[in-house]
Formats: C-alpha cells, structure tokens, sequence
C-alpha cells in the first residue's frame, strides 16, 4: 500500500507539482521585467513609427496623433508638437492596391515633402516610386512646395513616366492630406468621398444625376437618359471571369462621359481592380471602338479587363444605334 | 581549483560547442554576417547559458526524469524572453540586427546540450563556470567568424573600415554560402591546432561521435 502511494507521488503528483511551481516562477519574473521594460519598448517603437515623419517635416522634433478626423483617403495624421506643421499618411488607390504616401505640410499649407512607402505596383512602373530608383526621388521633389491641390500635368507635377495609374493614385492621396490639414489645421469641413455605387440603380444616379429617365435599347439590359437629356446610359451583361454589369455614360457625342463597373463577381483584389477608377477612367473621353480595344489589360486579370473593354465596346455600339435612330 | 579553470576552459577549444561539439550552426551561420552582430549574439545566449545552467543545476535534484525536457525548456525560453525584453527596451539596433535570431536562442542546441550534458549532473558552482566557459567559447567563435566574413565582403570589422575602397569586395562571403565556406575553414583551423599541439581528438559518425554521448542511453532513447 505504502508502495503504492510513494509510486504515484514519484509518477503523478511530483512532476505536475514541480512543473506548476517552474511555471508560476517564471512567469512572475517575465510579468516583473515586462512590467519594466514595455514603456520603454512602446515609446522606442512609436520613434521608428514617426521616423517617415521626421523625414517629411524636418523641422518637427516630436509628433502628437491627431484623432477625429473625418477626410476619406488618410490613414493616419500628425501635428508636430513645435507647431512647424502636419504630417500626413494618405493612401490613393493605384493599380495592384493601395498606394501609400507621407506628406508633410507646414502651417501655410504648402507641401514640406513627400515619401513613398512600400506598395505593390508593378515592378518597373509604379514600384519605382519605393524601390530606391531616382524616379521617385524626382516625383517627390516635383510635389513639394505645391499647397491647395495637385493635378498630373499641371505645374510641373509630371509623376512617373510610363506610369499613369499610380502616379494618379499618389497625385489623389496627395489631395487628401491637403484636403485633411484644411480640415484639421484650417477647420474647414471634410472632405468626405462617397462610397462606390453597388447597384446599376445607384450607379444611374451617380452618373446621370436624379430623375434619370428610361430608355429602350436593344441589346442592352437597360438604358437612361438624364433628365436634362445631355446624358445617356448603356448598361450590358459582358462576360469577364464571372459575367459582369458594364454600364456606360455617353455625351451627345458619343463620347465616354463616366462608366461604371459591378465586379463583385469576379476575384477579390485580382480582378475587382477593373472596376476601380484607376482602370475605368482610362475609358473617359474615348468615341470608337478601336480606341477602346488599344486599353491595357491589368496585368494577370485578363478576363476581367477584356471584359470591362467588350461591355464598354458593345455600349458603344448600342449608342450609336440609338442615336443613328433604327 | 584546477578543475574549476579546466571547466572553465574547457568550452574554447577542447570543447568548443560550435566547432567541436557542432551545436548552435543556425545562429552561428546567420549572425556572423557582422562581427558586432556576432558580439552581441553571443553576449547574449552567454547570458542565457549561464542563467539557465545555474537554475537547472540547482533544481537538479527536483525535476523529476519525465518531465526534464518542458522544465529546461520553460526555464530557457523564460531567460531568453527576459533578454529579448532588455535588449528591445535598451538595445534596439541589436534587435533589428539579431531580428527573428534572438528569440531562436531557446532552441539553440548549446543551452538545451549543455543543460542536459553538464547542468543536470553537476553543482551549481561548475555549472555556472561551465556556462560561462561555454559561452565565451561561443562568443569568441563567433567574432571571429564574423570578423573573417565581414573583412571580405564589406571591407570593415566592426563597422571600422580596414581594406581599402579600390579593392573589389567578395560579398558572397556575406551570404549564406559564405557562412558555410567560413565554417568549414574554422573547422579545419581547429583541427591543424588540434594536430599542432598533439591533441588530436579522434572524430567519428554516429553513436560514437556524438558529443550527447554520456548523457544518452543509446539509439533511439532521444524520443
């Protein structure tokens, strides 16, 4: 019997009871030295996170988090705590996802610098904004200086050649760290974008305005004509990885005024990319066919893209049906 | 006394746990890329060592046979946690420069070798000289190494240039192959000091050659 005992006290109790007290040891004395060193830790980790701030305001010396601020298109915003001005992390929407840019601005609101980080544009074209090429260097030098807003093409702001779509993603996240130290700095109201339209009824509202009127065409799933009847819409199913509604706003002309996409159907974040403004607005301003077919695909999203370029050609083709009156 | 500095010298070269023994390559091919990386590295696994040899060494007699392995580990992981905490509070160009190699020490093979080879049978005295003995063996190896890498591929040793700018730098020294030439060279380094002074410790595969072997109780037992 005694034998018994001892055996369980050697095989059982004993390694559990001497684990159990390792164990609560140890961990009083990781709580004691944590307990230590996690402020220091957090305050040495906010430094490095604030280092791209530094290095777009160069007068600030310390940066408190701006909180509450309502400017679509900014991440994260800072005021320098010597008042020499604001920093800013905006995000644009470029070809392979977000591009993010840090933009310092002083308390005149004109643009101290600008720093690219990591995105995931296409290598040799819109990744030359971060992979430590001159081409960056030289986009961000062409940015600074500028106050209000910033446009491509205009007062010397040429972004990357031979990259359009991210270029315009860092001129659009430009114009939301302006736009947000007019909120946060000039107290002026913010800049709020509106969220995509989701459904062919809401994206006839945004592109023709209230009181859209229908119209018959044939070969298309519906047709509009705004109310003032500058406008006309042409919406068709066109077949990309998953069919998809492609709906098209023409001028008088004939001319692309906006179009917009439903790409809920085809692959997240591969090809949804073919409905977001970076693609679709390289279709404003065309009128035949041949131009639409000369539009890139996204690279690895072929179906989608030929897609969004089929509907926008079979719109086309409806339209100037309606128009030539059959 | 005597045995006291034969344990201590013991770990720098008649028992060097990198060239001799063979424990510890991870690190040591990773982290010598740098001499001063190599420095910090190895003061800090030091530190562990001696630590988690002092403590397992003094519990020696209260852990039981079965659970040996969780208890060392526990014991290492936690010291090894205490030095990433201090040297992310106080030291963070080592962090960024050690990275994911820090953490790694709980798996290094010297502390867990050491803790079963020497810690578990020994008093906590020659337990802590072992560590310490051990752990500059450890240091002393890796500094050189890192030295030896660094000269060739970046032209400095401890960031302090040395060659001059018009020679054209071996950088593959500083990359993965490098580490293995330079382990193989330091290998055979110790083996021509090992026949020069007539100390020539036989080498075999196997069973027979590994260092674990007093402390394993044969094939298979390491489950």
């Amino acid at each position: 019997m005694a034998k018994n005992k001892s055996n369980t006290w050697e095989n059982v109790v004993k390694p559990i009871v001497v684990l159990v007290v390792i164990c609560l040891i140890t961990s009083a004395l990781l709580a004691v030295t944590n307990y230590f060193t996690a402020p220091i830790i957090k305050e040495k980790e906010q430094q490095a996170a604030y280092a791209a701030y530094f290095e777009v305001l160069p007068g600030a010396d310390s940066f408190t988090t701006v909180e509450g601020f309502a400017t679509t298109g900014v991440e994260e915003a800072v005021k320098a705590d010597n008042g020499t001005g604001y920093a800013f992390k905006a995000v644009g929407k470029g070809f392979g996802g977000d591009v993010p840019v840090i933009v310092g601005v002083d308390m005149d609101g004109v643009i101290t610098g600008v720093s690219f980080m990591q995105n995931s544009e296409t290598s040799g074209f819109g990744a030359r904004l971060w992979d430590g090429s001159e081409d960056g260097a030289t986009y961000a030098a062409e940015l600074t200086g500028k106050s209000g807003s910033v446009a491509l093409g205009q007062d010397g702001v040429n972004g990357l050649s031979g990259a359009t779509v991210s270029s315009t993603a860092v001129v659009n996240a430009v114009n939301s760290a302006l736009n947000c130290f007019a909120e946060v700095a000039l107290g002026q109201e913010a800049t709020v974008e509106e969220a995509a339209p989701a459904t062919l009824e809401e994206a006839v509202t945004a592109l023709l305005g209230e009181g859209a009127a229908e119209a018959s065409a044939e070969g298309a799933v519906a047709a509009y004509t705004s109310a003032d009847g500058a406008l006309t819409l042409v919406a068709v199913e066109a077949e990309g990885f998953a069919p998809m509604t492609v709906a098209v706003s023409f001028d008088a002309e004939g001319v692309v005024a906006d179009l917009w996409v439903d790409v809920s159907g085809q692959t997240q974040g591969i090809g949804t990319p073919a409905g977001e403004a970076a693609y679709t607005d390289q279709f404003v301003g065309l009128s035949d066919a041949a131009a639409v077919d000369g539009v890139d695909t996204i690279a690895g999203a072929t179906l989608s893209s030929d897609g969004v370029k089929t509907g926008v050609a079979a719109c086309m083709e409806i339209f100037q049906t309606m128009k030539g009156g059959n | 006394m005597n045995s006291k500095v034969k344990t201590l010298t013991n770990g720098l070269l008649k028992e060097n746990p990198v060239l001799r023994l063979v424990l510890g390559t991870c690190p040591t091919l990773a982290v010598t890329t740098a001499a001063s990386s190599g420095l910090g590295m190895g003061i800090a696994a030091t530190f562990v060592l001696i630590c988690s040899n002092i403590v397992i060494s003094a519990l020696r007699k209260v852990i039981p046979d079965k659970v040996r392995l969780p208890a060392y580990i526990t014991i290492i992981a936690t010291f090894v946690t205490i030095v990433q905490m201090l040297v992310k509070a106080f030291f963070t160009e080592l962090d960024t420069a050690l990275g994911v190699y820090l953490p790694l020490i709980v798996v290094n093979c010297i502390i867990l070798g050491r803790a079963e080879m020497f810690a578990s049978k020994n008093k906590v005295v020659d337990s802590a000289l072992d560590g310490v003995g051990m752990g500059l063996g450890f240091t002393l190896t890796l500094v050189l190494m890192g030295s030896f890498r660094e000269l060739i591929s970046k032209g400095s040793i401890f960031g302090v240039m040395i060659l001059p700018e018009s020679l054209d730098r071996f950088t593959l020294m500083g990359s993965a192959p490098g580490g293995f030439f330079t382990f193989g060279l330091f290998m055979a380094l110790v083996v021509w000091i090992e026949i020069k002074t007539n100390n020539r410790i036989k080498r075999s595969i196997g069973c027979e050659g590994c260092p674990s072997k007093g402390a394993c109780a044969g094939k298979g037992e390491c489950e």
